[in-house]
């Protein structure tokens, strides 16, 4: 395998950023692609070069194969980064890059076929002898089927689609009633996410803990984990807050599921980065629930427990090295939480919040990180995920880490858009929380949009502000009014007391 | 010296302040200062507590304003400006909310209900698509639908009037 020197990065936001960041830092030339929405965001400007993809949508720019090929060949670049989301866990495109002589920064083609068949992924874990949730492996055509495995399966029950993740084509089904229309809904979700509508069926854990491993595995044959992230606190099934390690977790189950995980990535011949997801159900038992073949959002905090830059592993594996460290050698030390931010309304049911990001002031400080892919003027679109940015706090304890992370997010200014910032408030303040009772549930069973809303000092700061900006307006016009005394005009000019100057 | 009313949500604050320094809200005294610090952003000191506060926007009577990150739409009027609209508002009634808003810009890949559909508490009326997710958009209330203002394929902005009930 031939080292890396000019890499294209086929992504946008933040991972396209934090992608770059590291390239640089091993003094690889980066190249940018950027859709036409994207002409001035963050990734184009800090590349050392960046190229039109296409329109807005990804269809147009960013899934588009040929076109981010085509670029990578002819500014002559050894290497693509996928990220996550768009081609980054799509087989054909991996095999298509390698095709071109050029090398694909993740896993090799087989390896993401048949971890991205989630009925296949099942299968083969299985036979490694690794639990798996209980369901229906056969992706039927037909919905009879379905509904004659659904009785065997009982209720609730979740369709997936098979070619899912991240929540997409999911629908839980209570009864037999709900079934055929959530199989319709699955379906057709699956068919415009995936382009694939097969969908399967698999039991609904009651109140399950979301637990994933990220492993590393080289050419040679080296395979060892970094630990777990616990990733139970969600909205929609997608993930918004995540941890490291785990407070769930016993040394020995710690050390049961590494090991099945391990496992899981050998069955598929695994190679770079990788993450073996389980559900952890409420007597301690693991089930394995799928591998994603990329990196996660969510890699950070494994970086800040465990030191290691996983951007910089990826890359070293992707040219033929060995693992820069044993599982022996590995340490991890203190505590990590993330905060996505998005710009979704937590009031609204996380609905998302477009528009243009007027005012940003990230909150750093001691052991905080922020990964952002915007700047003040950028605009959230409806084209992309709404994932503005994110914030991890790190400390020698959780409880440290928690306090950090309320501290960064109380500090933190972002206007223009709403966001989950106030949500990830709620949650940090939350006692079941801070003392480690959660399960995928909390949002469901603790927050309401009304557990924020009310709030009766921030709602009075608020009126007593807008009574400022009020008297502020009538102090401006009555000095501003004896227009013919230029004087006073003038005065007000100097100091561009304009209206505007207030307000956004 | 200066009265205003401001609506949050329920809540309506009634506030006075006086020389820039002091402040009353519903008769109870605060002391206050505040600052621009640049454009859209305010330093509020109210009993010598500091808040950092944005405004987003301030069209008129209506503002926007952030406090850690929380979003509060407040509805300023002086006092002048209130009885006016107290007076003019009379004996018409308020009426009862009768139509469904797209809650996100949004592309409609389904619609479910048609003009004179009973429809209850929950019935789907049609499915908004946004970020690649599928949302059911629901009734809050029963009755009988009137009109519905989209089709299959229609994109939507914020706020569009969806589905009107009679």
């Amino acid at each position: 395998m031939k080292s890396i020197r000019r890499i294209l990065i086929a992504n946008r936001g933040e991972i396209a950023v934090r992608i770059i960041r590291t390239c640089k830092e091993m003094g690889l030339e980066t190249i940018a692609v950027y859709s036409e929405a994207d002409k001035r965001s963050l990734h184009a400007q800090i590349a050392d070069e960046s190229y039109l993809l296409g329109a807005a949508p990804a269809a147009q720019s960013y899934l588009d194969m040929d076109k981010i090929i085509s670029i990578a060949r002819q500014t002559r670049c050894d290497a693509i980064h996928p990220g996550y989301g768009f081609l980054s866990e799509n087989a054909e495109f991996a095999e298509a890059v390698s095709r071109e002589g050029i090398t694909f920064v993740g896993p090799p083609s087989s390896a993401i076929r048949a971890m991205g068949d989630k009925p296949r992924a099942r299968e083969l874990a299985r036979k490694a002898g690794v639990p798996v949730v209980p369901g229906i492996d056969r992706a039927t055509e037909r919905d009879e089927d379905i509904i004659r495995a659904a009785r065997d399966l009982g209720y609730p029950a979740l369709v997936k689609a098979s070619a899912g993740g991240g929540g997409k084509g999911m629908r839980i089904v209570r009864s037999e009633a709900d079934l055929s229309s959530a199989v319709r809904a699955a379906r057709s979700e699956a068919q415009s996410a995936f382009g694939d509508d097969r969908v399967y069926l698999e039991k609904y854990l009651k109140n399950p803990r979301h637990i994933e491993f990220q492993v590393l595995a080289d050419v040679h044959g080296n395979i060892i984990h970094l630990g777990e992230r616990e990733c139970s606190i969600q909205r929609r099934h997608q993930k918004i807050i995540e941890e490291s390690p785990s407070v769930h977790l016993s040394q020995l189950l710690r050390a049961s599921m590494a090991k099945a995980a391990v496992l899981v990535a050998r069955s598929c011949g695994y190679v770079n980065a990788g993450t073996i997801e389980f559900l952890l159900d409420q007597d301690s038992n693991f089930y394995f629930l799928e591998v994603n073949t990329r990196l996660q959002v969510e890699h950070t905090v494994t970086e800040m427990v465990t030191g290691i830059d996983m951007v910089r592993e990826q890359l070293r594996i992707a040219q033929g090295e060995r693992l820069s460290l044993t599982q022996e050698e590995l340490l991890s030390r203190g505590h990590a939480i993330e905060c996505r931010i998005y710009a979704e309304d937590p009031f609204n049911s996380f609905f998302p919040s477009m528009g243009k990001i007027t005012r940003l002031r990230p909150a750093l400080g001691p052991g905080v990180r922020e990964d952002c892919g915007v700047e003040e003027g950028s605009e959230i679109t409806v084209h992309y995920d709404p994932l503005i940015s994110k914030l991890i706090s790190w400390s020698e304890t959780r409880r440290g880490a928690i306090a950090r992370m309320k501290r960064a997010l109380q500090e933190y200014q972002l206007s223009g858009v709403e966001t989950t910032i106030p949500f990830c408030l709620y949650v940090m303040d939350h006692p079941d929380f801070q003392a480690g009772r959660y399960d995928t549930f909390f949002v469901e069973n603790h927050f309401q949009a009304d557990s924020l809303k009310l709030d009766d000092r921030l709602s009075l700061i608020a009126a007593v502000t807008s009574a400022c900006v009020a008297e502020l307006k009538k102090k401006m016009a009555s000095t501003v009014l004896p227009a013919a005394n230029g004087r006073a005009q003038s005065k007000w000019k100097s100091k561009r007391l304009d209206m505007s100057d207030w307000i956004e | 010296m200066a009265k205003y009313f401001a609506r949050i949500g329920e809540a309506t604050y009634e506030l006075e302040i006086r020389h820039g320094k002091e402040v009353t809200v519903d008769g109870k005294r605060h002391s206050l200062d505040y600052q621009v610090i640049e454009p859209g952003v305010f330093v509020v000191k109210l009993n010598s507590r500091n808040y950092r506060v944005l405004l987003e926007s301030g069209d008129g009577e209506l503002m926007n304003v952030r406090v850690l990150g929380r979003s509060y739409s407040v509805h300023l009027q002086s006092e002048f400006r209130r009885r006016l609209e107290l007076a003019s508002r009379g004996a018409s009634a308020g009426h009862a909310k009768t139509e469904v808003r797209a809650p996100m810009p949004g592309l409609v890949v389904g619609v479910r209900v048609r003009a004179g559909d009973r429809v209850q508490p929950g019935s789907t009326l049609l499915i908004l698509e946004a970020m690649k997710m599928e949302n059911e958009i629901r009734s809050l209330h029963d009755g009988t639908v009137a009109e519905v203002h989209v089709r299959k394929g229609s994109a939507v902005e914020k706020g569009e009037i969806l589905v009107r009930f009679q």
